[in-house]
């Protein structure tokens, strides 16, 4: 902290506090002599009083001096600066890093203007109080830093160029890092001054990487944003409880939408503060097909249902509607739906071997919708198994070779292949496989009292079984006679079901695009009761579905820098461009990964649907994170409190803002306290001087004299009034 | 008139005494008739005792009552009553020369209330004495009790005012008076007791060892009391010029109880010695201050 003076020719006159010595010298020397009939009673009365009447005349000397050293004070002007600024603060040169958050958050209306206008009209403001020698960088506060300008320049006009040309990403934002960045940017300012403006709406998502901290830690091993030199400045330029209603995510049931069966999208509605009712619409391909009124209740998380029409084939643009907010970009939420006609599976093997796999794939009281065909294994090598979303492989083993490297080349291009072992082949059959999860050793009978196996799963997040519902009151237990004994597995592959304690039951592994599944019983009676269990039918399905990429749970997408769509492109041929909602070309790219393929698409910025470029049919929907639609804002004493934030100044406009970087630069001006101290000290004073000489009661008053001269004590008597 | 008395008196002042008169607490001895009390038989009707006859003694006297029951010769005695004998011990020592603004001084005060008494003594034909002192005794005029002895003593007392630097010896100057006068008389002392305080009671007890009647007046300026002075100054002592810088707005308190000890002190001691004290202000109108005091005493003395 220092002190700087407006007026510092003004302190001349503190030469002016010498004047109560002076006076008081000057009282001595002009002495009035007084003769009195004796000094007996004086020279009595001075001793007793002596001391009191040293420290009375002291305090009166001390506030007498005080009175003109806080008058002096005042009029020159004191302004107290922090410490912050160096000495010669009105003349020093100073670097600024303007951290603009670029979350889509930015875009919310107040009134006549977005916060990101808000935000960039202040940094304009900031650049425009640039003076000659100052300097400034420009970062955009993204999920990571965007450095605009990262080292500081004086160049006023390219800054305002790159202001003007950014606008909000539909992103959400991190200050951590930004802040991190520009005070970096900073440490080459040598013995300038340091001031970092932080424009940001006042979310609370962008601070939780400070105030997940705990407080009482302190900063920890950070380093401090705010030091002797630096400042913080921020300034919150949201509403203080900004209104915001928006579709948080959305799904539809069943996984596998058929043609011509009807299905239903549930949306999940979030809000912050209260919101009014409001109506949601769900389209499809851009037709409006159905409208529900949505009631928030703050803090809640609302789920609605929307009936879907039975459809033909096909890939449909899906979006939900909210009528517009003070943050549309979170209004819309997009979709794509995946109609399908029936989905050709292959079961491979002979008819008796096939009995409860067909019946449980195609059952004929409950269409299933999957067409399934089956083939004897030695017909196998005829088939184009392209056409097929899902093989099933039952007691097929041994298979030629030639059948063999179809069917790996059809998993690697992104087929499911399950198989089940049978009676036809031993261990040994497996040999000539390269992307088995593990090859079996032996086919081990099980001992009757050890049959009753309880199937567990291993990986419950594993996509196959999101969504799968056992039935109600079924436990998913079995009676096993002989079993397949795995070998170590492979070290992509894993157990995803176990049978009893630890023997696998169901193992699993991604090669290429695709995944092969393998069962320790066949798909039949032969070796175990698992075609009778009440979850063998639903556990084929959800393989089936899962397998031709029904089985996404999600119908779109968030933005990111690299996206995996494998789940929802499959079956769609190499290579593929998608049309952006602008307009313009992305590509999928297929990306190499330890030996497993997938489909990429990279800077995905836009929102909304991607189309194919040959078909115009909708293949991608982009969504914004919902995270950036919880406008809560900060709690600001909570940021004040913590140890990063304590040197730190708050505005919430940009006046406030300017104001307090002028409060700052130039000081708090204290005449004003000095003139209060200063009418403190003079009341002060004419206490202590009415107190010194105080009126006690004359002792005339006291005497209780007679006329006759006569007097009995002396006791006292009221003095009059 | 004569014109010591003129100088303090006037006629209508003189003419208000004239019905005054000052009575003696105690028993004198004067050399003339007179109607206060003495301690000798004489003439008077008050009777006193009885005494066996001798011979030579006026048979008139004899108690024929006390010889019808006793057969024996006893002759009634009676109280002698004799003149008053006053002196005034005045102090005229620098201090009395005190006065504050618009007041007499402290001396010209005494003097007055000492011609005032002198005259209303001289009136009923008692004598009346005077010892001036300041540290030793200037002028001491024997008692008489003419109204031209009064009109010297009160010449004296005006032709000596106080002058500044002389210093006061009250104590010594009583003493050395308590020894000259022999016979008991009436010790009227005026003086602001600007002395040692133990040898002043010394002195007074000297007096009334010997029996004189004494009154104490004390006069004292209103400034003295009060010191109501409104700023700071440098007061210089009368007495022996010493200085002293003050500011009395400060210390007014400490002064004002200082001097009340010391008056309660005064008080006390006179009260234990049986005299007559009185506080004397000089600024109030000393013939109406002598017309109570001297009724008061009168009332007190039947």
């Amino acid at each position: 902290m220092m002190w700087t003076f407006l007026n510092p020719f003004f302190l001349w006159a503190g030469l002016a506090a010498i004047i109560p010595l002076v006076l008081h010298l000057f009282q001595r020397r002009k002495i009035v002599r007084i003769p009195f009939s004796t000094l007996r009673f004086l020279k009595l009365a001075e001793r007793k009083s002596t001391s009191r009447i040293r420290l009375e005349n002291f305090l009166l000397w001390l506030l007498r001096t005080l009175l003109v050293i806080f008058l002096v004070l005042a009029f020159s002007g004191p302004v107290m600066r922090s410490a912050g600024l160096g000495r010669w603060a009105p003349a020093s040169r100073r670097d600024l890093a303007i951290v603009l958050d670029g979350s889509a958050s930015m875009q919310y209306e107040t009134g006549f203007l977005r916060v990101w206008e808000s935000a960039v009209r202040s940094a304009s403001d900031l650049i425009q109080e640039l003076r000659p020698g100052d300097r400034a960088s420009l970062f955009l506060a993204l999920g990571q830093p965007r450095p605009l300008i990262e080292q500081p320049t004086a160049d006023g006009e390219l800054l305002r160029t790159l202001l003007k040309a950014q606008k909000p990403l539909p992103s959400i934002s991190r200050l951590k890092p930004a802040l991190e960045a520009a005070r970096q940017s900073l440490e080459e300012s040598g013995t300038r001054e340091r001031e970092i403006y932080l424009l940001t709406d006042g979310q609370a998502l962008p601070w939780r990487d400070f105030l997940e901290q705990d407080e009482t830690e302190g900063t920890g091993g950070d380093h401090e944003i705010t030091d002797t030199r630096t400042t913080l400045f921020v300034l919150l330029a949201g509403a203080e409880q900004p209104e915001n209603a928006y579709p948080l995510a959305a799904s539809v049931e069943p996984l596998l939408v058929r043609a011509g069966q009807p299905a239903r999208a549930k949306v999940a509605f979030g809000f912050c503060s209260t919101v009014q009712p409001t109506t949601a619409a769900l389209f499809l391909n851009d037709q409006e097909i159905a409208r529900r009124t949505v009631d928030p209740v703050q803090g809640h998380i609302q789920e609605i249902q929307f009936p879907i029409p039975p459809l033909s084939p096909g890939r449909y643009a899906l979006r939900v509607e909210l009528p517009p907010d003070p943050l549309p970009l979170d209004d819309v939420f997009h979709g794509v739906l995946n109609v399908r006609d029936q989905l050709p599976v292959l079961v491979v093997g002979r008819d008796h071997d096939l009995f409860f796999i067909v019946r449980a794939l195609d059952p004929p009281e409950a269409p299933s919708g999957l067409l399934v065909h089956t083939t004897d294994p030695m017909e196998l090598p005829d088939r184009r198994l392209t056409d097929y979303a899902c093989l099933f492989l039952c007691n097929a083993i041994p298979l030629p070779g030639q059948a063999i490297q179809a069917v790996e080349q059809y998993v690697r291009n992104g087929g499911t292949v399950v198989l089940f072992p049978g009676d036809r082949g031993d261990p040994s059959d497996y040999g000539p496989w390269s992307i088995l999860p593990s090859h079996p050793i032996a086919v081990r009978p099980v001992s009757p009292l050890d049959a009753a196996r309880t199937l567990r799963l291993l990986r419950p997040d594993d996509p196959l079984f999101v969504g799968l519902r056992f039935p109600p009151g079924s436990t998913p237990t079995l009676a096993v006679r002989r079993r397949l004994e795995f070998g170590p597995l492979h070290p992509e592959a894993q157990a995803i079901i176990a049978m009893g304690d630890q023997q696998p039951f169901l193992l699993s592994r991604r090669v290429g695009r695709g995944r092969i599944l393998f069962c320790a019983v066949p798909a039949d009676r032969s070796w175990s009761t698992f075609p009778l269990s009440p979850f063998y039918l639903p556990m084929l399905h959800r393989i089936a579905l899962f397998s031709t990429g029904a089985g996404a749970t999600r119908i779109s997408i968030e933005p990111g820098p690299l996206l995996d769509v494998s789940d929802l492109l499959f079956g769609l041929p190499d290579p593929l461009d998608l049309i952006t909602p602008s307009g313009g070309i992305l590509s999928v790219r297929t990306l190499q990964e330890d030996g497993r393929e997938s489909r990429v698409v990279e800077k995905v910025t836009e929102t909304g649907v991607y189309r194919m470029t040959a078909t115009d049919e909708p293949l991608l929907a982009v969504n914004l994170s919902r995270e950036e639609s919880d406008l809560t804002p900060v709690n600001l004493e909570r940021l004040r409190r913590h140890p990063m934030f304590r040197k730190a100044y708050f505005a919430h406009t940009p006046q406030e803002l300017l104001q307090l970087v002028k409060k700052h630069r130039i000081g708090t001006p204290l005449a004003e306290l000095f003139l209060w101290l200063a009418l403190l000290t003079a009341v002060l004073e004419t206490l202590l001087a009415s107190r010194a000489c105080r009126r006690v009661p004359s002792l005339s008053h006291q005497l209780p004299l007679e006329p006759s001269g006569r007097f009995s004590s002396l006791t006292p008597r009221q003095p009059p009034p | 008139m004569a014109g010591g008395i003129a100088r303090f008196l006037t006629p209508e002042q003189l003419q208000r005494l004239s019905r005054q008169t000052l009575q003696s607490r105690l028993v004198v001895e004067g050399n003339l008739a007179g109607r206060h009390r003495s301690p000798l038989r004489g003439a008077s009707t008050e009777f006193a005792d009885h005494r066996a006859y001798i011979e030579g003694d006026d048979p008139r006297r004899i108690d024929w009552k006390v010889f019808a029951r006793s057969e024996r010769y006893f002759v009634r005695r009676y109280e002698d009553e004799t003149n008053l004998r006053v002196y005034l011990a005045l102090d005229r020592s620098a201090s009395m020369g005190y006065a504050s603004a618009d007041r007499r001084s402290k001396y010209d005060y005494a003097c007055r209330l000492a011609a005032a008494i002198g005259y209303v003594v001289v009136k009923a034909k008692d004598s009346i004495g005077l010892c001036l002192y300041s540290d030793r005794p200037q002028v001491f005029l024997p008692a008489r009790n003419t109204l031209l002895h009064l009109d010297n003593l009160l010449s004296v007392l005006g032709d000596q005012p106080p002058t500044l630097g002389t210093p006061t010896a009250t104590a010594r100057t009583l003493h050395e008076m308590a020894e000259s006068i022999r016979k008991r008389a009436l010790i009227i002392v005026f003086s602001d007791l600007f002395d040692d305080g133990d040898s002043i009671r010394q002195a007074l007890a000297h007096f009334r060892k010997q029996h004189h009647d004494v009154i104490l007046f004390h006069v004292l300026d209103p400034d003295e009391l009060d010191f109501p002075f409104p700023r700071g100054a440098e007061f210089e002592d009368m007495e022996n010029k010493e200085r002293l810088l003050v500011d009395p707005r400060r210390i007014a308190a400490e002064y004002r109880a200082a001097f009340a000890q010391f008056l309660e002190s005064c008080r006390k001691c006179c009260v234990e010695l049986n005299i007559d004290y009185r506080l004397v202000r000089t600024d109030q109108p000393f013939d109406r201050f002598l017309r109570a005091y001297l009724e008061e005493r009168k009332r007190l003395s039947r």
